[in-house]
Order: structure tokens, then C-alpha cells, then sequence
């Protein structure tokens, strides 16, 4: 529940920030380094990109991760090249998901995607840090998930949180104000 | 896209292109029942993936949930059912065999009628 609360407080003073068109650090998500499930040292800091989007998901999830990283080719394909953001999917599957599987997933949807994937502790670990919700269902195969994209300015600081449900509009003013921060 | 007409029931599903490491894969599009009375889907199936559900992705409070619908499912006369992305569509799980870039054969189990064969595209993501 704490996740909970305190995801709410930060949405919701991103959301009166959001008015004044200021993006301010969010004291949550940010960079990480881990080796991945291949012993591979992953991080977000790494990257020439000014911005990174980092999101949750499966790749066994056919609808609605396919959708977000499509939507995010969209969008980025309308920012100059030298100002579209990384998009980091992290796979909440360490079980079924394999860094390679992972990284194929998000690029097949998104060009401009890298997907990872680790061991279950350091999943855990990096959800806690992102205050990301996950549960399987009793399917086995499906995942219910939190759909927030976190978008990380160069310094791999979290400076907004995107919703799923937000516009094309809205996901790229924010992408566009990142790429004008010094 | 063009309909597929059989029985008094149309169709116009297509696939998402998905990579070839997934193991499941989506169809979206509509099924209209031009039928005088309701039609009762009772499944789909097709060679390439082992089961096919019939979902609806549902996203309350910043989180995304699948709800599993269970067949039969009731299409009034007249309507148009329509699956599409963050909402109903039909998730094709436990793939066997090569991926399918172009099309895929599924059959379309409707009680009191013959089973409907259709080819579906496999379209970009």
C-alpha cells in the first residue's frame, strides 16, 4: 500500500505541476545498474539519448504492450531524430522472458526499443525502485501490470509519468519538453 | 478490408505482425451477425496456436488487467462486434510452428451452424 500512496502523491503533484509546464524530478524510478539475465551490465545512463522512457510489461502480452510501444513509435517518429528518446522495456516475466526474447519484443514494436530482462531479485528490485505493480494471473500466462511511462532526462532523473490512456498529443508535448531541457 | 460472408455472419479480423520469438500473438477487427437471430460463438481455432481466448484488456487505476470472457458468447442480430486494441480481442497463445507472416487459417465454431473457415491477414504491428 505504501507503493500505492505514495505513486498517487507523485502522480498527483505531477499532475498540478503539469499546469504551470514545469518538469520537476520525481523522487522515483531513475537509473539502475544490473547485469542481466546473460551477465550483461544493463543501465539506463549508458545511452547518448537525452531522454529514456522506461516501461513495464511481458512480451507474452499481445494487446496492450505491443500497443504502447507502437503508440511510441508513432509518437517519436515525429521528433527529430537527434531528440527522440530510448525506450527501455523491462520485463516483469523472468521467468518466460529471456534478455534476447525481451530486446526483440521491443524493437519488432519500436525501432528505437531495447528490451531487458532480470533475474527475478533484481526484477524485484528495479519494480520497487519504479514502485511498479505486478501480479500473474491464475492463467499462467497473462500479467495485470501498472501502465505508467517513466521519462528520464539525461542525468537519468525521472521528470514525468506518463499514462497509458494519455494522448498522442500529450505523451509527445512531454517528449518534446524533455528534449528542450538543458 | 474486405468482409468474409458465411452463413448470414461476416468477418473482418486480421492478425498483428508479432516477432518471432513471441508465443502469442492478437486479432483484432469485427464479426457482424446479419442473422435473424443471435449466433453463439462457441470458440475459434486455428493449426498455428494451440488455444485462442476471447479477452477483453480492461485499464483501471493506471493498471492493466486481462479478464478471460468464456464462450459461448452471445452476438444480438444485427449487431457488429468489434475487437480492438486495450479492449475485446482474440489472444492466440502457446504458438506451434513457424511464425505466420502473411496470413493465418482459423475456423470460426458457431452453434447450430457449420463451422466458418477464414483466411486472415497478418498485418504490420
Amino acid at each position: 500500500m505504501k507503493f500505492f500512496r505514495l505513486l498517487f502523491l507523485i502522480v498527483f503533484g505531477f499532475q498540478c505541476q503539469k499546469n504551470l509546464n514545469l518538469l520537476s524530478e520525481i523522487p522515483l524510478g531513475g537509473d539502475f545498474s544490473y547485469p542481466d539475465k546473460k551477465g550483461i551490465n544493463r543501465d539506463l545512463s549508458s545511452f547518448p539519448e537525452k531522454t529514456v522512457v522506461v516501461f513495464f510489461g511481458y512480451t507474452q502480452c499481445p494487446d496492450f504492450c505491443p500497443n504502447i510501444l507502437s503508440r511510441l513509435k508513432k509518437v517519436t517518429s515525429s521528433i527529430a531524430v537527434s531528440d527522440q528518446p530510448k525506450i527501455v522495456f523491462l520485463s516483469l516475466d523472468p521467468e518466460r522472458d529471456s534478455p534476447e526474447v525481451a530486446d526483440k519484443f521491443a524493437s519488432f514494436y519500436s525501432p528505437n526499443a531495447v528490451g531487458y530482462s532480470f533475474d527475478k531479485n533484481t526484477t524485484e528490485k528495479i519494480m520497487k525502485q519504479y514502485a511498479v505493480y505486478s501480479e500473474k494471473n491464475p492463467d499462467g500466462v497473462t500479467i495485470d501490470h501498472s501502465t505508467y511511462l517513466y521519462v528520464l532526462d539525461k542525468n537519468r532523473k525521472t521528470r514525468a509519468l506518463l499514462k497509458s490512456t494519455d494522448s498522442e498529443a500529450h505523451i509527445l508535448s512531454v517528449l518534446q519538453e524533455m528534449g528542450e531541457l538543458k | 478490408m474486405p468482409w468474409t460472408e458465411d452463413q448470414g455472419v461476416s468477418f473482418q479480423l486480421w492478425v498483428r505482425g508479432y516477432p518471432e520469438t513471441s508465443t502469442t500473438a492478437v486479432a483484432y477487427g469485427k464479426i457482424k451477425n446479419q442473422r435473424k437471430e443471435s449466433i453463439e460463438i462457441l470458440g475459434f481455432e486455428t493449426d498455428e496456436f494451440q488455444r485462442i481466448e476471447w479477452h477483453e484488456t480492461q485499464i483501471l487505476d493506471n493498471r492493466v488487467k486481462m479478464k478471460k470472457q468464456s464462450f459461448p458468447i452471445a452476438i444480438e442480430p444485427g449487431i457488429t462486434w468489434e475487437f480492438k486494441a486495450n479492449g475485446d480481442h482474440l489472444m492466440m497463445m502457446e504458438r506451434v510452428g513457424k511464425r505466420t507472416k502473411e496470413e493465418l487459417n482459423l475456423t470460426v465454431k458457431i452453434k447450430n451452424l457449420n463451422d466458418v473457415r477464414i483466411i486472415v491477414p497478418v498485418l504490420e504491428p
